[in-house]
């Protein structure tokens, strides 16, 4: 379960999302809301991307009591990942692999799904934003973590590659247990998935649909 | 268009390159005075040999701002540039020309300045030399970016130029990869003056009296210019690394592999003082200096990234932090003590600072 309480993003002194307090249950979550509305703000503030004030914990570890096992539990994938031309995929995945302490065998796997090892050991700068996006998403699921938080995950992909990322998110939550917060414009995409809660992020918090 | 050229290579340009161009000021007008600055123009004036040595450091000052501007149009985030081709070549290369202008600034004033002293002394030989390499650079580099423009094809040539090893990049060498893709003038430019520092110090040495300090404040000096380098290192984890804290690494992971990288980073200064380190001084103290040399520039990274950030107030240190610095090294404080409180420091900062800094 992860809880939010007395939690504040700012930037420049602007706020930009608050919430008092937030008990997110164990699930597949769905959170909704415009452009610029915070979504990603809270998402990297979960994922310990951002500072914030406030206390952010998942099923008792707090954030910033015990930094390193939170990140065991919690990984994220960014919404518009930028990675630099030179590195390929397998340079970094590999390294976000070790860093999560995965195995080998579970990044073939997990990269063999969605087509990736055909063309990771090329540079990023020759990848087509659909290829980079399938990187980021695939190293969410790297390591064994019990929440994944996947930002806008369906962007630029086609659709086979839509129908991987949704069975793998299934087979994760029922097969192992893990919980994730998703934010996707394309709504029918989500409706395969089992989701517990939808959530609106709108006039700087966050409530319950 | 001339808007938007402004916008994402002209701004970016002078807001990436502050700290650079304030090194440049400081020496230039740090370490002269007026009255040399009007002998060295009065010889550039007189001397075509002189004046040619000008016009080859600002012939390099052009080749960094081409790089950067080639570099701006092929980046990713700026794809919306590839709508230029959209405007007639006329419209575009007068563009490109007035970026151009632009970004040669820093030599250009001087060599206006120049100008003036050339009409006033009625030297029409040299004020036609210093306007032909000004304009030379403006049309050079206009060209060159139309022609980039013309064949915008990264994917390609990224392609062309990657080495296709099989084996895997280790995550501390990511950016001294970045640096020799994408920084590679500023990489050679910054080595240049720390080898050429380190080499002077180190060529010095035998001549008079002197003792392991002045080694020690050529490795200060040396350290010091590496500020730039740091902070592209910054820019660069912001840009496409935010992700880093996200992983479950603890802070003596992100530290050795920082050491790691600034390590490799300095590879050219300890190659330098290696061959050139003077005789009679023992190895233990060569290796002092080396440990020195690391520990300084690993200080200044973790200012840089945790207490300066994107506010680009590294000169400070570089000032009233090198200043006293180079005072204690005067007064004989040990160059080891610097170096463990330094590399103490910088741990701690890091440990306190990694999750908390925006």
């Amino acid at each position: 379960m992860l809880k939010i309480q007395n939690f504040t993003k700012s930037y420049s002194g602007q706020k930009i999302i608050a919430v008092d307090e937030l008990v997110i249950p164990n699930g597949i979550h769905w959170f909704r809301g415009g452009n610029g509305s915070g979504k990603s703000s809270f998402f990297r503030s979960v994922a310990g991307i951002v500072p914030f004030e406030g206390q952010i914990s998942w099923n008792g570890t707090d954030q910033k009591a015990a930094p390193i096992m939170y990140r065991i539990k919690v990984s994220m994938s960014e919404a518009e990942p930028l990675y630099p031309e030179f590195l390929s995929a397998f340079d970094i995945l590999s390294f976000i692999n070790s860093a999560r302490q995965g195995t080998r065998a579970d990044l073939e796997c997990l990269t063999d799904r969605l087509g990736i090892p055909a063309y990771w050991k090329n540079p990023c700068g020759t990848y087509s934003s659909g290829m980079l996006k399938k990187v980021a998403v695939i190293s969410a699921f790297l390591g064994s973590p019990e929440l994944i938080i996947l930002d806008e995950p369906l962007i630029t992909l086609d659709a086979e590659s839509i129908a991987v990322i949704t069975a793998l998110v299934h087979e994760f939550h029922s097969g192992r247990g893990v919980s994730f917060l998703l934010s996707s414009h394309q709504d029918t995409a989500l409706d395969h998935l089992p989701l517990s809660c939808t959530y609106q992020v709108e006039n700087q918090t966050i409530f319950r649909v | 268009m001339n808007r938007i050229l402004y916008l994402t290579i002209v701004r970016e340009y002078y807001r990436q390159n502050a700290v650079f161009i304030f090194v440049i000021m400081m020496f230039a007008f740090g370490f002269l005075r007026s009255t040399e600055h009007l002998a060295l123009i009065d010889q550039a004036l007189d001397s075509l040999t002189v004046l040619s040595g000008l016009g080859v450091l600002w012939l390099l000052h052009g080749i960094k701002v081409v790089s950067f501007a080639v570099r701006s149009l092929t980046l990713k985030q700026n794809e919306f540039l590839h709508h230029l081709l959209a405007f007639r070549p006329f419209q575009r290369l007068l563009a490109f020309g007035g970026v151009m202008f632009a970004l040669i600034q820093l030599t250009f004033l001087y060599a206006l300045v120049m100008m003036v002293f050339a009409v006033g002394e009625g030297d029409w030989r040299s004020l036609a030399v210093i306007v032909a390499v000004n304009a030379g650079i403006v049309c050079a580099g206009a060209l060159v970016l139309e022609r980039k423009v013309r064949r915008l094809n990264s994917r390609q040539n990224v392609r062309r130029k990657y080495m296709r090893n099989r084996l895997r990049t280790p995550q501390f060498l990511f950016y001294p990869r970045h640096l020799l893709s994408r920084q590679t003038l500023l990489f050679f430019l910054t080595k240049c003056f720390s080898a050429a520092v380190l080499m002077g110090v180190c060529l010095l040495y035998p001549t008079d009296d002197y003792d392991v300090r002045l080694l020690s404040l050529g490795c200060l000096l040396a350290a010091l210019s590496q500020t730039v380098i740091l902070q592209h290192l910054y820019f660069f984890e912001r840009v496409h690394f935010d992700l880093y804290r996200n992983l479950p690494l603890p802070a003596r992971w992100w530290f050795g592999s920082y050491l790691c990288t600034i390590a490799v980073l300095l590879l050219p200064e300890a190659v330098v003082l290696a061959r050139n380190f003077p005789e009679g001084v023992g190895l233990g103290e060569g290796l002092l200096q080396l440990f020195f040399l690391l520990a300084l520039t690993v200080s200044l990274w973790h200012y840089q990234a945790y207490v300066s950030g994107s506010r680009g107030t590294a000169f400070q240190v570089l000032f009233f932090g090198g200043l006293l610095l180079a005072l204690l090294i005067m007064f004989k404080i040990p160059g080891w003590a610097f170096a463990l409180a330094g590399m103490g420091w910088s741990y701690f900062l890091l440990k306190k600072r990694f999750y908390t800094v925006e």
